[in-house]
Formats: structure tokens, C-alpha cells, sequence
């Protein structure tokens, strides 16, 4: 710009309170009562108000964080959720289900072939859409998003993502899971390469090979505690074991299938031999040696080490998600370590249980807290660089993540 | 500038870059200023164009846009200029962040109230929507199922024609004296399989198998067993079960997601339903059985007979090994733990101790007991 600033040219330093870009001054208590306004009024609108509990709760959030001393601003409304929901519920979701039935009628009026591929399509549609979705939602929350009064962005309509994460989980599903970092690496290129602060990109520079160490011994652990389960297991009898299990014996179940195994099992009788109750030379049940507890205490060993294995992985994406995140002249940087990762999801999973999941806003809270003390942003931008966001703004949002399940937020 | 302006320092974005000045503001009598470098009005917003911008309140600052530029900024900093502002457009003040204290308490207690009132209200608005279930649709429905479980235990049915008869006879009489009208749906199926089990299905299907029948002691053990499943049937339970589960699906995932602490809690709260109508038909079974005039009290020991894996006649004694970890194990299994029942079960039959006919004749009941050798 060539004019003078209007308004002088005593710009705003950039503050770093307390010596930090990224932080939230956001406080339990009033989280706490909204956790349970929320709760209150969604069961008493049957579930109705869920749009209206999630806005306030990502207006809270997002209004007690601050990026260089500033509030972020979240405008989205329960109402634009609300019509999301229902445009895709109404023109997409009833056609797909209305799939599955004709695949129904199909396949029991003898026409196995055409119904299997009916079915076929309409599952490959739904898990096509789920990734449409992610897309979209992150460009719904983009654009409802702003700082100084500046809007953040997304373009597109996320169909040619969607069919490239499509694209992605066949192939990882393919490879059983070995090429996650490269998806993970390759996908969120192409999502944050399209999102934008202002006219400002972000640029996502990320390279699998990063990843790859922290993958494989993440998947060492797994396959250690798999094999300390299935060992010991296979060391106590597995075979007697699977047999006792498949007796159901139960008396007067109503056909459902939760009966506790423990109070049918007739044992061996003192003198080891066979019980034949009915006396009709058939032995009434596989006897084998008593069940031993190795096995289950296997288990308390291989649990957390798979849990942690996960964990660890995951600290390392999280790490390699902001360490390479740039916003123009911002860098991110994230110190986030397996262990705090772990406690931080521990106790969440605590609160959650605890409180019959009505606290979950909580446990959001909680694990903000925990990203703004650990990621941080270097770097000193020319803000008066940056224009406002012109792209075409979506008016509700958010539908094909509410309708496929696929919201965490 | 009249007399009743305020002047301030604030932050000021214009909303065409992400710039941020410095500035001095005027809060005059209709309009908020913002001054340029000489007090040069730069930018002018009527005080009824101002709206607030989301941010939580503190005293010292107020946000505020204008809906003539919605993507300007202006923050005023300063007790003196905010409260001035406050009072000439009431409508900027911050909203508070979420409710505290007294409000807090008040949401927390109305949450649970009304949970409590929802799951204590349910089994009768269940009963009431099974009811309106068109039964046409409940024959549909358990034809499925049934044929389902046809797929897992095997396609053929137990026929022979007297033990049939037998059955069918002592049927009847139990579904008289449990008030199954005849327009009701009710058919009896044995199945070959060696399993002990017996149950009931929507549309009416009853289900015994062969072990069972194997495994009682006497017709009156059958008799019992039967009442108890035609009783779920009289009862509607299973299909009461159905809607039930439907319901509290639908309610629960609206308010608690469908995360796994859902799924958890909608089990418990359904398991707990569970073993409430086992409950019911046990002591319907009870008063079925004495009203078509035969034995009543052979449903307890039956159950321990066949729980136990031991014969009342003096047989090999077998004790489950289960049996002390089937008490911790309650909580989640659909049927009371089998003590209680059994206790439940003894106290009922207290009534009936001496009284009623057997259920089958002799020649029916070994009729009876080769039903599934075609």
C-alpha cells in the first residue's frame, strides 16, 4: 500500500504475554456449568440442542485463546450446524439408506449379484462422503473463525479430497496399516495447503520419513504385546479354553447372548472323570485342565504396553503435524512428549467415565490447555501484510460429519 | 466534541488487513470515534449500530463491531472509556463465559432430575409403545428372527408326532391360564440342539431345545420352564425389550455421543431393565402354573438343577466352579443372579406347595422326552 496508514503507524506490538504466542486463559468453573447446561437442555430437547451446546462450547474455547496477546473470534451458529445436519440428513443420508433397503430387497428376491453390488456401492459412498466430510468441516470452522477481525479460510468443496483420503484408506487398509505416515504426511498436505488466514497460506511441509521411526517402534510394542497375549494364552490351553466358552449353557436365556460363562460351566468332577449327567455316553462338556489366571494376567501387562505404543505414536504425530506447519512467516513448534500425551488422555478418560461423559466439554478444555502450553509460535509476521480472506464463505456446515458420526467436537 | 464525550486509548483493526493501530476513540452522545492523527475523525459508528464482539467481559476492555463494517475491530482499553460506552450502548456489554455458583448448581440438579425422571418414566412409556406396535409387524419381525436362529442351530425341528401332541396339549393349557387370547401369536418350537436353554422371540415364538427337555427331571420341570416363556410373551416383554433398547439409544446418544461411555452406560441401564422382566416372569410362571392346575413349585429347583449340573434324585453332585464369581458377575448378566431367583422362586412356591397335577402323564411325557427321534 502506498497511502499512509490512516490511523498513524503506531501499530500494535506483537505481545507475548508471559514470553507466549499460543495461550489460554480459559477458566474451569464456568466450563464446568456449561458442560451441564448443555447437558441439561440437550436431553431435555432430545438431542435437539446438541448444535446449540456445540457452538457454545467452541465459542468459549475459542474466545479464551489468544495468539499474540488477541482473542480468537468464533462466529459459527447452533442454527448453521443445525441446517447442515438436516440438508444432509434429508439428501443424502435417506437416498443412501433407502440403497440399503432396495440391496435387501434385492438380494432376498434372488438377485444376490445386483443386490451385493448395490450394497457394495452404497458403503463405498458413505465411507467416500465420511472423508468429503472431514474436509468440509475444518473449512466450516475456518471460515467461522477470525482474529482481528480477519477471517480464516478454506476453498473447494472437498470432493477431490475426499476421493484422495478415500484413495488413502483402501491403500493403508491394502498394506494393513504400514503406510499410515505416509497418508498422514500426504493428507494433510492437501488439506492445510488449502486453508488460508487472510489472503495468507498455510503450508504443511512434512515429510513421512519423519514419522516412519516413531511408526516402527510404536508397532514394535503392539506386536510385543500381542505376542506376550496370545502366548500365554496359547500356553494355558487356548483350545479347552475356546471350547468351555462356546458351551453356553445358561439356563432360559431370552436369546440374547450376554451370559455370564462362569455360573454354566460344570467342572470335572473330583476323580477326573468326564461328567455324563443324562447318562446318554456322550460327555456333557470339553473338560480340560482348570483355567488357569496366566492368561488374564497377561493382559495387565500387555494393555498399557499397547496403549502406550499408540500414545507414542501419536505424541510423534501430533509433534509432526505443528513442527512443520507455517503460516507465512509464523513457524509452529510443538514439545509434546508420549508421556504428558498419556497422562493428559488418562485423566480425560477419567472425567469422562466419572461423570457419565457430561464433563467431555471439560476434557476439551483440559487438552487445550495442554496444546497451548506445549506448542508454541516463532516468528514475527508483517500483519499489515496480510489482506482479509475474500473466498466464498459456506452458509451451514458441518452436516456430513454430524450425520456419519465422524465429529469429535 | 460536546461536553458528555469520553476519550480513550484503544486497539483498532479495520477488518481490510490483519493490522492493529493504536488509537485514541471519542465516546460522544450518538457515535463512537475513532481519531486519526490530529483527532481527525477517521471513522464514525452510530452507538445503534454497535454490536459486541465475542469476547469473555472483563472491565478494563470491551470489543465492539459496527454492521456497517462488520470486519473492523475496535477495542476500547480503560475503565473510564468503557464504562462510558457501556452506558451510552448497553447492548456491547460482554456476556459472561458460562454459568457459576448458584446457576451451576441449579443446571447440575436439574440434569439429574430429569434423567432420573426420563429412566424411571421409561419402562411405562415403552410398554405403551410396544403396545401400539402393530402386531402384524411383530409376526413379520419374529418370523426373521426365528428363521435366524433356525441359520445358527440348525435347520430341522423336532416333530414326532405324539411328543408333539403332548407338548401342544400342555401348551395350551399354560396359555389359557396366561390370558393369550387366541387371536395372539403364540407358536411353540422344539429345536435339536443339546444346549439347555429355552426362550422366548417376538411374534410369539417360543423356543426349547433338546437339552433341556433332556436334562429335566420331570414334565413338571418343563411345565415350569414353559410358563416362564410364556409368560415374556404374555407380558410383551420381548418386544418391550426392543423398544426399550430403541429408546434409550435414541436418548442417550443425544445426550451422551455415542463414545464408548455411552455404550457402557445404555448397556447397564438395559441389562438392569433385563433382569427386572425375568424377574416378572418368574413370578408369573408361578401363577400360571397354578391356575391351569398344576405344580408350581418344580421352577426353583429346576433352575439349580441346571445351573449346578446336578440331578435332585440323587445323582452325581457336580458343583459349578462358577457359581462364587457368577455373584460379582450380576451386574452384567440379563438374569438375576440364580440364587436369587432360585430364593425368589422357593418363596413363591411356598403357596403352592402341595398342590396341582403333574403336568404330563406318563406316556406323555416319554412321549414327550423323544421328540427330536424322527
Amino acid at each position: 500500500m502506498n497511502t499512509p496508514p490512516p490511523f498513524g503507524t503506531a501499530t500494535v506490538t506483537l505481545n507475548r504475554p508471559g514470553g507466549r504466542a499460543l495461550m489460554t486463559d480459559a477458566p474451569s468453573g464456568p466450563m464446568i456449568g456449561l458442560s451441564f447446561k448443555n447437558w441439561l437442555l440437550t436431553i431435555l430437547t432430545l438431542g435437539l440442542y446438541s448444535f446449540w451446546a456445540k457452538t457454545n462450547v467452541r465459542r468459549f474455547l475459542w474466545s479464551h485463546t489468544l495468539a499474540y496477546g488477541e482473542r480468537l473470534e468464533y462466529t459459527g451458529t447452533g442454527k448453521e450446524l443445525f441446517i447442515g445436519t438436516l440438508v444432509v440428513a434429508v439428501a443424502v443420508f435417506a437416498p443412501l439408506a433407502a440403497l440399503g433397503t432396495v440391496s435387501q430387497y434385492l438380494i432376498e428376491s434372488g438377485e444376490p449379484g445386483l443386490g451385493a453390488a448395490v450394497q457394495a456401492f452404497q458403503v463405498v459412498a458413505i465411507l467416500y462422503l465420511v472423508n468429503v466430510g472431514v474436509y468440509r468441516a475444518l473449512r466450516y470452522r475456518l471460515s467461522r473463525t477470525r482474529w482481528r477481525g480477519v477471517r480464516f479460510g478454506m476453498a473447494g468443496g472437498g470432493w477431490l479430497y475426499g476421493l484422495r483420503a478415500f484413495g488413502w484408506m483402501l491403500l493403508t487398509g491394502l498394506t494393513l496399516g504400514l503406510l499410515v505416515p505416509l497418508q498422514t504426511a500426504s493428507l494433510t498436505r492437501r488439506l492445510w495447503g488449502e486453508a488460508r488466514f487472510g489472503d495468507a497460506a498455510f503450508t504443511f511441509t512434512g515429510r513421512a520419513g519423519e514419522l516412519y521411526k516413531a511408526f516402527f517402534v510404536a508397532m514394535a510394542g503392539m506386536v510385543v504385546a500381542v505376542a506376550i497375549v496370545v502366548g500365554s494364552f496359547a500356553a494355558a490351553g487356548g483350545a479347552a479354553v475356546l471350547a468351555a466358552m462356546e458351551q453356553s449353557d445358561t439356563a432360559m436365556d431370552d436369546g440374547g447372548d450376554e451370559d455370564a460363562v462362569a455360573d454354566s460351566l460344570p467342572a470335572a468332577d473330583d476323580a477326573g472323570v468326564t461328567p455324563d449327567i443324562d447318562g446318554d455316553g456322550v460327555p456333557d462338556v470339553v473338560t480340560g485342565p482348570p483355567l488357569s489366571p496366566l492368561p488374564f494376567l497377561s493382559l495387565i501387562v500387555a494393555i498399557p504396553l499397547g496403549m502406550l505404543s499408540l500414545v507414542y505414536y501419536q505424541a510423534a504425530t501430533i509433534r509432526f503435524l505443528f513442527n512443520n506447519l507455517r503460516l507465512g512467516d509464523i513457524r509452529f513448534r510443538a514439545d509434546v512428549g508420549a508421556g504428558s500425551l498419556f497422562a493428559l488422555a488418562f485423566v480425560n478418560l477419567l472425567i469422562a467415565a466419572a461423570s457419565l461423559t457430561i464433563l467431555t466439554p471439560y476434557t476439551t478444555l483440559r487438552t487445550l490447555r495442554y496444546l497451548c502450553d506445549k506448542v508454541e509460535m516463532d516468528g514475527e509476521p508483517d500483519f499489515a501484510a496480510i489482506g482479509q480472506n475474500r473466498q466464498a464463505v459456506p452458509g451451514s456446515g458441518e452436516g456430513l460429519v454430524s450425520v456419519f458420526d465422524a465429529t469429535d467436537m | 466534541m460536546g461536553t458528555d464525550t469520553t476519550i480513550g486509548r484503544g486497539h483498532f483493526s479495520d477488518g481490510l488487513t490483519a493490522a492493529r493501530t493504536e488509537v485514541d476513540v471519542a465516546v460522544e452522545a450518538a457515535a463512537l470515534v475513532v481519531l486519526g492523527p490530529g483527532r481527525v475523525r477517521r471513522v464514525v459508528w452510530p452507538l445503534l449500530d454497535l454490536r459486541p464482539v465475542d469476547v469473555p467481559g472483563h472491565g478494563a476492555e470491551v470489543t465492539v463491531t459496527c454492521i456497517a463494517a462488520p470486519d473492523a475491530r475496535l477495542t476500547l482499553v480503560g475503565e473510564a472509556v468503557v464504562g462510558a460506552l457501556l452506558a451510552a450502548a448497553p447492548q456491547v456489554a460482554p456476556k459472561p463465559a458460562g454459568p457459576t455458583g448458584r446457576s451451576l448448581l441449579a443446571w447440575a440438579v436439574g440434569g439429574i432430575v430429569v434423567t432420573t425422571l426420563v429412566l424411571v418414566s421409561l419402562p411405562a412409556i415403552t410398554a405403551l409403545a410396544a403396545r401400539l406396535l402393530p402386531p402384524s409387524v411383530e409376526r413379520v419381525w419374529g418370523d426373521q428372527v426365528y428363521a435366524q436362529v433356525r441359520l445358527l442351530l440348525g435347520p430341522e425341528e423336532c416333530t414326532e408326532t405324539q411328543g408333539f401332541a403332548a407338548l401342544e396339549r400342555l401348551v395350551g393349557r399354560l396359555a389359557v391360564a396366561a390370558g393369550l387370547e387366541a387371536t395372539d401369536p403364540f407358536t411353540i418350537h422344539v429345536l435339536p440342539s443339546s444346549m439347555v436353554n429355552a426362550f422366548a422371540l417376538p411374534g410369539g415364538h417360543v423356543v426349547v431345545l433338546d437339552g433341556l427337555l433332556r436334562k429335566a427331571a420331570g414334565p413338571d420341570d418343563v411345565a415350569g420352564v414353559l410358563a416362564h416363556e410364556i409368560a415374556h410373551v404374555a407380558r410383551r416383554h420381548v418386544t418391550q425389550r426392543a423398544v426399550r433398547d430403541f429408546g434409550l439409544d435414541l436418548a442417550l446418544t443425544a445426550t451422551t455421543g455415542s463414545g464408548g461411555m455411552g455404550e457402557i452406560g445404555r448397556s447397564l441401564v438395559a441389562l438392569a431393565y433385563s433382569r427386572d422382566d425375568e424377574r416378572e416372569a418368574d413370578e408369573a410362571a408361578v401363577t400360571i402354573l397354578a391356575g391351569a392346575g398344576l405344580k408350581a413349585d418344580r421352577l426353583g429347583p429346576f433352575l439349580e438343577t441346571m445351573t449346578a449340573g446336578r440331578k435332585t434324585d440323587g445323582g452325581p453332585a457336580h458343583r459349578s466352579d462358577g457359581e462364587g464369581a457368577a455373584g460379582y458377575l450380576t451386574i452384567i448378566s440379563t438374569h438375576p443372579a440364580t440364587a436369587e431367583r432360585i430364593a425368589i422362586l422357593g418363596e413363591l412356591a411356598l403357596a403352592h406347595a402341595d398342590t396341582g397335577e403333574t403336568a404330563l402323564s406318563a406316556t406323555e411325557w416319554a412321549a414327550l422326552q423323544t421328540i427330536c427321534e424322527n
